[in-house]
């Protein structure tokens, strides 16, 4: 998605974890080699989310099961502790995970790089889990 | 890379040692010092500085880490100085130069870059403190720091003695006075850092101020060991053990750095 034509949708996601949230895994969805159906960009978000909670039902992910894995990628950043006392206050959907995680990890490896990490973490262990 | 260095280093420097004991030829140890030793003192607080700036690099203004490791590289530029004009500069030219190369170094690299690195320390316990994980020390800390102060406050004891007996001290002298309050402080700083890295649990994010706390308690234990030896607590041959403490000091300071830089490039995706 060309960042010139929607700058207000980039701000909004600057701005909005649970969208920035969705954004990630609607990105990985599209981005993938599946059928893309015919009806521009509208239809084809349309079957991302849908996939993407087929996908989330088929495979039963619970909110423990989100937190388990997303331990398994922080984990060896924070420290087990930290992980742990981090992801307790993430909710079942996982909803506020970024807001609760992103500002931590942003305090220790810088905002750059922190961003890069929960972009790489949503994907290892709510996209492609 | 940098620990097995020193380790080496190290083997090879208790070897002199005992090769000083058994001949009872002390070049043996004077030349470990002066040349090898020297080199590796200087490449390690090179190090410091290269990858201190690097990381302060991978921070935006206004990020309590930026503000720390501008500090900190400040630090490491100081004590980068102060390794070149006591281990290499104060070697060369006339006695009375040398001289004055080597007090000004001591400076540099004594008071000027502690008070920076304690400042840089304070920054990167705030955000210890923000990220709710700010450890707590525990009584065996508590014991160690007050001995600590029970030893600048025996030290400044001493001074006013021999400034009651008429010592006139110099300005390199004065300007020195500062350094061991400041190590107390580092310490504290250290003990806390040290807390809260294991609060969070072992993590690569902890590693980095693990070196430092590590490093610090190093210098502090160097520290004392110059008093200890220059008061006689320490016997000759003893006290020359303590040289050794300041290559593994060294060593920490130089990996903390790299320990940040290499979570960073982890977090950005270069993964191991």
């Amino acid at each position: 998605m060309a960042r010139a034509r929607v700058p207000g949708l980039w701000q909004h996601l600057n701005r909005c974890d649970e969208c920035r949230l969705e954004f990630h895994r609607l990105q990985y969805v599209t981005e993938s080699p599946r059928e893309v159906p015919e009806g521009g960009l509208p239809a084809r978000m349309q079957a991302a989310m849908e996939q993407w909670e087929n996908s989330a039902e088929e495979r039963g992910r619970t909110g423990e099961q989100v937190r388990r894995r997303v331990a398994t990628e922080i984990g060896p950043f924070l420290g087990a502790q930290a992980t742990d006392a981090i992801l307790q206050t993430v909710s079942d959907r996982a909803d506020n995970l970024l807001t609760n995680l992103e500002p931590v990890l942003g305090l220790f490896l810088g905002a750059r790089a922190a961003s890069r990490l929960v972009g790489h973490v949503v994907d290892a262990a709510l996209v492609r889990a | 890379m940098i620990l097995a260095v020193t380790a080496a280093y190290l083997a090879v420097g208790l070897g002199t040692y005992a090769a000083w004991q058994i001949s009872g030829n002390a070049a043996w140890i004077d030349d470990f010092f002066r040349v090898p030793g020297s080199l590796l003192m200087v490449s390690l607080s090179l190090v410091q500085v290269v990858f201190a700036w690097r990381v302060r690099g991978q921070f935006s203004r206004g990020e309590p880490l930026y503000a720390a490791w501008q500090l900190i590289a400040l630090s490491a530029a100081c004590d980068f100085v102060a390794t070149l004009a006591i281990q290499i500069f104060s070697n060369l030219g006339s006695n009375s130069r040398s001289q004055l190369v080597r007090q000004c170094g001591l400076t540099v690299g004594g008071p000027v870059r502690f008070a920076l690195l304690a400042a840089g320390l304070l920054f990167a316990l705030q955000v210890y403190r923000r990220s709710g994980f700010l450890g707590r020390l525990a009584a065996v800390d508590w014991v160690l720091l007050a001995g600590a102060v029970l030893y600048v406050m025996r030290e400044f004891w001493d001074l006013w003695i021999a400034l009651q007996h008429g010592k006139k001290p110099d300005w390199a002298e004065i300007a020195n006075w500062p350094v061991d309050p400041l190590l107390c402080l580092l310490l504290a700083e250290a003990m806390l850092l040290h807390r809260s890295a294991r609060r969070m649990g072992p993590g690569w994010v902890g590693r980095c101020w693990r070196a430092f706390s590590a490093g610090i308690v190093l210098v502090v234990l160097g520290n004392v060991s110059i008093w200890a030896a220059a008061y006689g607590y320490l016997p000759y041959p003893w006290s020359n053990i303590g040289w050794y403490v300041w290559l593994p000091a060294s060593a920490a300071f130089a990996i903390a750095p790299v320990y940040q830089m290499e979570v960073i490039q982890k977090a950005g995706g270069e993964r191991c």
